[in-house]
């Protein structure tokens, strides 16, 4: 079991009367290789919930073990080196440093966990090859398309194969033709490289591809747990 | 290791106006420091050495009963008997003599210390014979010669070739007077200097004091301290110009700590505007900053980074500084600053007499030291918080 996931909550706020359950009771587990979507409409959750898996925040009460690890135990220096060595991160706004160019945004990340530069320079462009942007690799982030950006965040979220992938909205951001192809990537990549994604989305149009749909909805998961 | 270096060069070009703003302003406070202190280092050492060799010397020798305690009278009854055979291979020691007289005119009377000069030795020392305006410098065997200043001479209504009285009283108590022939005007550029004081040779001083051969009020010394030492004997004091002079030894001491002062000011508030600056820089990429931090870039390389970014602005401005400091410090040491532009237009006077206003700079290497560590101690000190609170906030999840 890749990760598992119990009886995990988050409220937010101090007073009683002002507190949001943003995530409520969930439990869910990941196997190696899933392709999964969390789909609710806006507050519902999904951010808090991702959010909470990658470490960046701590859970009210529950557990999240990641490959047996608990997360939520862990100092904020012991999660920070957990996301870097374990999961792989797509925003909706791409979060692309915008004085690199594609390679060099890929790059980042490896340069913090790989010493040998000739493993560094293969993998990036395998990454970037893998997303299918190779000829973009010296552009700059304001030099390409939100969908050609969206590729070179997935390329730095997968040049090391992390054992999982989140992805919060990926495609909220992009037309409906690009957000289907992003999508269709991830099934690549998931079907390749036998990589796991965990990703939100509140366009129930996109779910066409997914193995297992998580509907979510006032922080709780209502559909999809099997 | 590499690519920090790249990452955070890379932050600090993307906004290069806001970079090269930063950077004129480090870099133009460093030339300033620069320039302030050796402006103020190089005019003091002109100063010193003109008023020193003007007139006063560096040091001088003379009885310790010969001032009082404030140094306000002479007693000039303290006499020095002085080696003849040691005074005269000693060739850079000035004897005198220094004479509370009244010297009186067709037009005018006046109060004034007549100063005893050995000629030969004084025109190898001293500039005294350098301001000669009318007449020629004394000699060893003139007989009652008197060289006065330009202002006392229309104070008292005579001119070169005229005959002066002279009063004042003999070391054996009686009245000592006699007439001396002004046989040179001195110009002192106007300064009290040219009021205060007379010039004969030591035979007629002595003359006219009934003072025996061989003994003198002071002997100065235009080097150093050094040379007055033979001559030390347990009656005997040396003081140098800081103390025979006090007001003036005072002002250039204020002036230094002034410009050291003004120097920790302009660091305090550039430091203060680069640490601003930055501040806003990484509050414009909090996003950014943040998501390294999603992404599990760990805070001691976030924290590396900025530090890194902001070093190197400032050693690019501190070389960038440097040079253009040397070039400028280099500019006035060829063309040197009248600083006549600071008094305007007016001569300055010091010690009583004018001295030259033009300064030419001199390269001293510890301000430019002083000048560098202050400029990178301060900056980074300034830099802690923005730093710290870039980091800290990364940390934040919305
Ligand atoms: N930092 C926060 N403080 C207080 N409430 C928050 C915070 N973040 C989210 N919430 C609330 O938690 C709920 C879930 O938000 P979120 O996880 O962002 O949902 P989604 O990503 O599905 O839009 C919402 O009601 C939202 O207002
Ligand atoms: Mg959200």
């Amino acid at each position: 079991m890749l990760l598992e996931i119990k009886n995990l909550c988050k409220t937010y706020g101090n007073q009683a009367e002002v507190q949001v359950k943003a995530v409520n009771n969930i439990s869910l587990d990941v196997t190696q290789g899933d392709f999964s979507a969390i789909i609710g409409p806006s507050g519902s959750g999904k951010t808090t919930f991702l959010n909470l898996i990658a470490g960046l925040l701590l859970p009210s009460c529950g557990e999240i073990l990641f490959q047996k690890k608990a997360i939520h135990l862990m100092s904020e220096k012991e999660r920070t080196s957990f996301r870097l060595n374990n999961i792989g991160f797509i925003f909706q706004n791409y979060q692309l440093f915008p004085m690199l160019t594609a390679y060099e945004n890929v790059e980042l990340p490896l340069q913090l966990k790989e010493k040998d530069q000739i493993k560094i320079k293969d993998r990036i462009e395998k990454a970037l090859e893998l997303v299918g942007i190779s000829s973009l690799a010296q552009r700059y982030p304001n030099q390409m398309s939100g969908g050609q950006q969206q590729r070179v965040s997935i390329a730095r979220a997968i040049a090391d194969a992390p054992s999982l992938i989140l992805a919060d909205e990926p495609t909220a951001n992009l037309d409906s033709h690009t957000a289907h192809e992003i999508i269709s990537l991830f099934k690549k990549l998931n079907k390749e490289l036998n990589l796991t994604f965990l990703f939100s989305t509140h366009d129930p149009r996109l779910i066409d591809q997914v193995d297992r749909v998580l509907t979510m909805s006032d922080g709780i998961i209502t559909g999809g747990i099997a | 290791m590499l690519f920090l270096l790249k990452y955070s060069l890379k932050n600090l070009l993307r906004s290069y106006a806001r970079s090269s703003i930063l950077c004129v302003g480090l870099s133009t406070s460093f030339i300033l420091i620069v320039w302030l202190l050796s402006f103020n280092y190089s005019a003091q050492k002109q100063m010193t050495q003109e008023v020193t060799q003007q007139f006063i010397g560096y040091a001088q020798l003379f009885h310790q009963e010969y001032y009082n305690q404030d140094y306000s009278e002479i007693n000039p009854y303290r006499v020095l008997k002085i080696d003849p055979t040691k005074y005269h291979e000693a060739s850079n020691v000035c004897g005198r003599l220094t004479i509370p007289t009244f010297i009186s005119g067709p037009q005018n009377m006046a109060g004034l210390l007549l100063i005893g000069l050995d000629p030969q030795k004084e025109l190898q020392n001293s500039s005294i014979h350098k301001m000669i305006a009318q007449g020629t410098f004394l000699n060893e065997d003139d007989a009652n010669n008197i060289i006065i200043g330009k202002r006392l001479s229309k104070k008292l209504g005579v001119q070169q070739g005229d005959e002066l009285v002279v009063l004042g009283q003999a070391l054996d108590g009686s009245i000592a007077n006699d007439l001396f022939t002004v046989s040179a005007i001195i110009d002192f550029g106007g300064g009290d200097l040219e009021e205060r004081v007379a010039f004969t040779n030591l035979a007629s001083g002595r003359n006219f004091l009934s003072m025996p051969a061989d003994t003198f009020h002071q002997l100065v010394s235009f080097q150093s301290t050094d040379s007055l030492l033979p001559f030390n004997e347990t009656q005997s004091k040396i003081d140098n110009w800081q103390q025979l002079l006090p007001d003036v030894a005072l002002s250039m001491r204020f002036t230094s700590s002034f410009c050291w002062l003004l120097s920790v000011v302009i660091v305090l508030i550039v430091g203060a505007g680069v640490a601003n600056a930055f501040f806003l820089s990484f509050a414009e990429r909090e996003d950014e900053i943040k998501s390294l931090n999603i992404i599990g870039i760990p805070s001691s390389w976030i924290t590396l980074s900025l530090g890194i970014e902001s070093l190197c602005l400032t050693l690019f401005s501190l070389f960038i500084g440097n040079i253009l400091a040397w070039l400028i410090v280099t500019y006035f040491s060829i063309h040197p600053l009248d600083m006549m532009f600071m008094t305007g237009g007016q001569p300055i006077l010091l010690g009583g007499m004018e001295i030259s206003s033009a300064v030419s700079f001199i390269h001293y290497p510890l301000f430019y030291l002083v000048a560098n560590i202050i400029i990178i101690s301060f900056t980074s000190l300034a830099m802690v918080y923005p730093i710290w609170s870039a980091v800290k906030r990364s940390k934040h999840v919305a």
